[in-house]
């Protein structure tokens, strides 16, 4: 994936350009000696001071108008007495606008230009430049595109103090800046797949398409009907029929149009049937369909409907949604009117929702108490010698891998530990014939990190095979075993390493993957059946074959299948399942720090965790879209697992949650009464006292265990909750 | 307040976690000790403790020792370590600045007021923000980029207005940017680059790179590998810089007038941060690799002594104003925590030493009280 080739080009051969240009003058001696491998070509080595800024070429913003510097305030350079003239900074074009990936050269394509207070410009003030966003970024004197959204040019010029005395102030300007996707090549009108009706409305979706065939998100449609009289149509696409006859509709995108026929009839209907349950319980999906019937009881075929839902109870929330589709489905118990909608003609079905009753009790199994240092992330597998274990890594300067005997899972036994130059081991897995573990390094001492393998033959025991660094000194956070492969998640270069531990003396890199975009942070990796599920931060979740080979990849050269990104980012991990209805989702978790609901911690603002767990329709893997959302909403969603329909969510400070996932899901799981149980993972003797902070969870053997950064391993089971007695 | 490492001693040992502490750090609190407490000024210092997420503001009075006086929390993230890298005290002692390195990418700078050590204001910088350098009038700051790890691409220089906290403009200049220092009249920055070998100037009126200086050895295949860039003071103010070439064990003294490589002294292995004492004279290199600092008298060009420090992994170092003490953060490794050593710079002696956060490294002297008087 090369998003940004054409503008990492030309940002490149400028860099280049500028540094070779400026070493004009040799100082240490006639003939240095080379710099030492590696250095790219754009880091040309130097000889000398460069042209002086006296002598370069004028600034970009110079215009017409030269202003002397202020007599008064003695002692300023020219540029800052200039400044304070100043009265406005503009750029020309006043709002620049630049696509994805694609790149504008300041002082070509935007230029920034001081104006005095009568509006002249001013010539000879400094203007400085920057962008903090996620949209953009300034680089070598190029505005970058990354992704579609809004963003601002800073400009700030330096201006004496008031009086005149004391250092130069700076003064602040700003330009929007709007990141805009690739441009728009064709306009499609989708068929709404309906007949026209009077008196019935229709909204009908265009489509923008840019070069690679892809729907662009943020386009202005405007829509235009030829026969007003016959059919309107508003800014949203909504068709409203009024007389029969034939119209066509209009939809034009950035000069370019589409358009669409239709005839407008006389509206056959005359009532409207809808069938579907007439119970349930919250969280249930329930299906409803409606028939447009004439004034003989025939169904009306291609008759437009939509449908709505009403309550009996006055709240400010409904407590339950229908979709476009006939999808219902109820967050609170109670009693709902689902209405199908066919012009001024509907249909209606009363439906009881009753509780979930999913409902179950966590009982503690063990405990196996980490007091002296965090626990990160765990692994539970039946080792070589048929007994079962779990790995835990612990995090910020713990140093070590703790192995525990949870062959009896009332008492976890810790029975060695591994200790390594790190400071978090954050990831700990184990290959499927629990011959090999691998854990992560971050914190070296030497600040060479990578990845230390792992001889598990005698699993209580883990003996250090190989300790792997080359190219992922900057840090492993995650890693995932498939086959003799792993999958490793490289701090430095935020891409997807795939080493080799077949011979696990002996890793080597046998391939790389990642993208290309600017302030890309890259955080963890699944693979399940051919398909590794990676979660890229700000960009999204990325689908890539690995073996699948519908798409042409390979284990070690992996082919892109597909990617989700969201208004949230902060995409941390996706899980894919699939239920015992036979639904398959893709489960992706944020995890957010700062932000302005998050929880103070430490004193500071804006701190704490948050983010939830989205739920993708991972049907077409080709075309993810997101259908529903588990949130709790005081917390911060971390690593979760799912088997036999149970999702199981290590919720940082809301502890383990077990979630009911099994049928078709709709909404907010959280808010349906789909948790099943709750379990705060925190004790009076952990690290923090107290203090749940729950890391990961996996289901093992009928047990959930748990690894919680203040408390260290736990070990519960789920019972059906026991009613309290009548008394 | 934390234990002092020496009485602490004992129970570090036992669970065998210490490693090998200077035999000489035993003898020497009772010396210490014997000094007259009540004319003692008392010296404070800020040091980063990059994986614990902690800074420490330690206060060291002759005679009755060190002790932290605070450990701050920072960091955003329960679950990461955020990376507390980078530590710089305002001129005037008002404030002091962190740099966040980690990051998401893009690192963090924070601004704390002094004292309080209340935060003031955070700004997004660029990729493992590192060390930084503060204009004399306490305007700008200048946090070196250093990003660390991955492809070897070029990096930036961010400028932040610090009354704002507005980062206003970024300059690119080289291969792992390190050792931000402003020189004393403030118009001109100075960095060094571990990867391109260079030695990079910024005009700070233009804020643009006015000069770029190659510091590879001068024959051979040695590598300079430069970590730090210290401008000369006193008689040398404005005049030299002197690089810490962390590779072939050398500090390079060049002259900033006529670029040219006025002296070199040989420093042992893995010379990493300087700091010259306030009259220009010393100049105090921390040795990385060897576990201690060596001490250069700039007149002479004579390595005046070498001192072992209390725990592997040698990081930075700070001078008092009155040049009698330096104070040496010193990493260690793992799970061991790091040390603050005070080091006698007249007798060449480490004359104390204190238990910290984990990874010391990032370290400004804060103030000086009474005696002496005021910030630095």
């Amino acid at each position: 994936m090369l998003r940004f080739s054409a503008g990492i080009l030309a940002v490149s051969f400028l860099f280049a350009g500028c540094v070779v240009g400026g070493a004009s003058r040799a100082t240490v001696d006639s003939s240095p000696p080379p710099p030492p491998a590696p250095t790219p070509e754009a880091d040309t080595p130097p000889a000398g001071p460069e042209e002086s800024p006296e002598a370069a070429a004028p600034d970009s913003a110079a215009t017409e108008v030269a202003v002397e510097p202020l007599a008064a305030a003695p002692g300023y350079p020219p540029a800052v007495l200039i400044g304070a003239r100043v009265d406005d900074v503009r750029t020309e074009p006043g709002e620049i606008v630049v696509e994805v990936g694609d790149s504008l050269a300041m002082g070509e394509d935007v230029e920034m230009v001081a104006y005095d207070a009568a509006g002249n410009p001013v010539r000879g003030v400094r203007i400085l430049a920057n962008i903090e966003s996620r949209f953009a970024v300034l680089e070598e004197g190029h505005i970058m595109g990354v992704s579609e959204g809004e963003a601002e040019l800073r400009m700030a010029i330096r201006i004496p103090p008031p009086g005149g005395t004391g250092p130069p102030e700076i003064r602040t300007f700003s330009a929007p800046l709007s990141v805009v996707g690739p441009p728009v090549v064709a306009v499609e009108i989708v068929d709404p797949g309906v007949r026209f009706f009077t008196g019935s409305m229709v909204q009908v979706e265009a489509r923008a398409l840019t070069e690679d065939g892809s729907v662009r998100k943020s386009v202005a449609v405007t829509w235009t009907s030829n026969r007003r009289r016959l059919a309107t149509v508003d800014a949203l696409g909504f068709v409203r029929g009024i007389r029969p006859g034939a119209v066509t509709l209009t939809a034009a995108v950035e000069g370019l149009e589409a358009s669409y026929s239709f005839e407008v009839e006389e509206n056959p209907v005359a009532s409207v049937g809808i069938e579907g349950p007439s119970r349930g319980r919250t969280g249930d999906v329930l299906r409803y369909s409606a028939v447009a019937l004439d004034s003989d009881g025939e169904a009306v075929e291609g008759a437009p409907m939509d449908f709505s839902v009403s309550s009996f109870e006055t709240r400010a929330d409904m407590g339950a949604s229908v979709y476009p589709d006939g999808a219902f489905v109820a967050e609170r118990p109670g009693l709902y009117r689902v209405t199908a909608n066919a012009g001024a003609l509907t249909g209606q079905v009363l439906v009881e929702v009753v509780e979930r009753g999913v409902e179950h009790d966590v009982i503690v199994t063990g405990h196996g108490l980490v007091a002296d240092r965090p626990t990160s992330d765990l692994w539970a597998f039946t080792g070589a010698d048929g007994r079962d274990y779990v790995y835990t890594g612990t995090h910020l300067v713990g140093q070590r891998m703790l192995a525990w005997d949870v062959t009896n899972p009332a008492n976890p036994v810790l029975t060695d530990f591994v200790e390594v130059d790190a400071r978090v081991v954050n990831d700990v897995k184990v290959n499927r014939n629990a011959t090999v573990a691998v854990i992560t390094r971050e914190g070296a001492s030497d600040r060479r990190n990578g990845i230390v393998v792992l001889d598990i033959t005698d699993p209580a025991h883990p003996v250090i095979a190989d300790t792997y660094t080359n190219e992922l000194t900057g840090g492993v956070h995650n890693v995932f075993f498939s086959g003799d492969l792993l999958y490793a998640i490289h701090n430095g270069t935020l891409d997807v390493h795939i080493l080799d531990v077949s011979d696990p003396t002996d890793v080597e890199e046998v391939g790389r993957w990642g993208i290309d975009s600017p302030g890309k942070y890259l955080h963890d990796i699944w693979v399940v059946d051919g398909l590794a599920y990676v979660s890229y931060w700000n960009d999204g979740v990325y689908i890539l074959d690995v073996g699948d080979g519908r798409w042409g990849g390979t284990p070690t050269e992996p082919v892109e299948v597909s990617s989700f990104a969201y208004e949230e980012g902060n995409t941390h991990f996706a899980f894919p399942y699939t239920n015992a209805d036979g639904h398959r989702y893709l489960f992706v978790g944020d995890e957010i720090f700062d932000c302005e609901d998050c929880i103070s911690r430490n004193g500071h603002p804006g701190d704490g965790s948050r983010g939830f767990v989205h739920i993708l329709d991972l049907e077409d893997p080709e075309n993810l879209r997101e259908v529903a959302r588990y949130e709790v909403p005081e917390a911060g969603a971390h690593n979760l697992w799912i088997e036999d329909d149970r999702m199981y969510v290590a919720y940082y400070q809301a502890g383990l949650r077990v979630v009911d996932v099994s049928g078709e899901l709709r909404g907010d799981l959280y808010r349906q009464g789909r948790e099943m149980a709750w379990f705060p993972t925190g004790t009076p003797d952990g690290h923090v006292v107290n203090s749940p902070m729950a890391w990961g969870p996996q289901p093992f053997k009928g047990h959930v265990f748990v690894s919680d950064l203040n408390s260290g391993l736990w070990v519960v089971r789920l019972e059906p909750k026991q009613k309290a007695p009548v008394s | 307040m934390k234990r002092r490492i020496g009485a602490a001693l004992a129970g570090v040992l036992a669970v065998g976690l210490a490693g090998a502490l200077p035999a000489v750090l035993a003898g020497i609190l009772p010396a210490a000790a014997g000094l007259a407490a009540q004319e003692s000024p008392t010296y404070r210092v800020y040091v980063a403790n990059e994986s614990s997420d902690l800074v420490s503001r330690v206060a060291f009075t002759p005679g009755e020792g060190v002790v932290v006086e605070r450990e701050i929390a920072v960091g955003l993230m329960p679950g990461d370590n955020d990376g507390a890298h980078g530590l710089s005290v305002s001129p005037d002692g008002r404030y002091w600045y962190l740099t966040i390195a980690h990051g998401t990418p893009y690192g963090y700078l924070w601004k704390f007021h002094a004292g309080p050590d209340t935060l003031v204001a955070r700004t997004r910088l660029g990729l493992f923000p590192a060390t930084m350098g503060i204009t004399p009038d306490g305007q700008f700051l200048l946090a070196a980029n250093f990003n660390l790890h991955g492809d070897m691409v070029p990096s930036d220089i961010s400028v932040v207005y610090t009354p704002d906290m507005v980062e206003v403009t970024r300059i690119r200049t080289c291969l792992m940017p390190h050792g931000s220092r402003v020189r004393p009249d403030g118009a001109r920055q100075y960095s060094a680059c571990m990867h391109s070998e260079q030695l990079v100037e910024i005009d700070m009126e233009s804020f643009e790179v006015s000069s770029r200086f190659d510091v590879s050895p001068p024959a051979g295949d040695a590598v300079c590998s430069p970590t730090w860039v210290e401008p000369g003071l006193g008689p040398r103010a404005n005049r030299v810089v002197y690089v810490a070439c962390n590779r072939n064990g050398e500090v390079i003294e060049v002259d900033t007038g006529r670029w040219e490589v006025s002296r070199r002294f040989a420093t042992g292995q893995g010379p990493y941060n300087l700091e010259a004492t306030a009259d220009g004279e010393r100049l105090i290199a921390t040795l990385k690799g060897e576990q201690a600092i060596a001490v250069f008298d700039l007149a002479s060009g004579r390595e005046l002594g070498r001192v072992e420090t209390s725990r592997p992994v040698t990081h930075g170092v700070v001078a008092s104003p009155d040049g009698r003490y330096a104070f040496v953060s010193n990493e260690s490794v793992g799970s061991v925590r790091g040390t603050l050593d005070v080091i006698d710079l007249d007798a060449l002696e480490l004359v104390d030493s204190i238990e910290l956060g984990h990874q010391s490294g990032g370290i400004d002297f804060w103030s000086v009280t009474p005696a002496g008087g005021g910030a630095r």
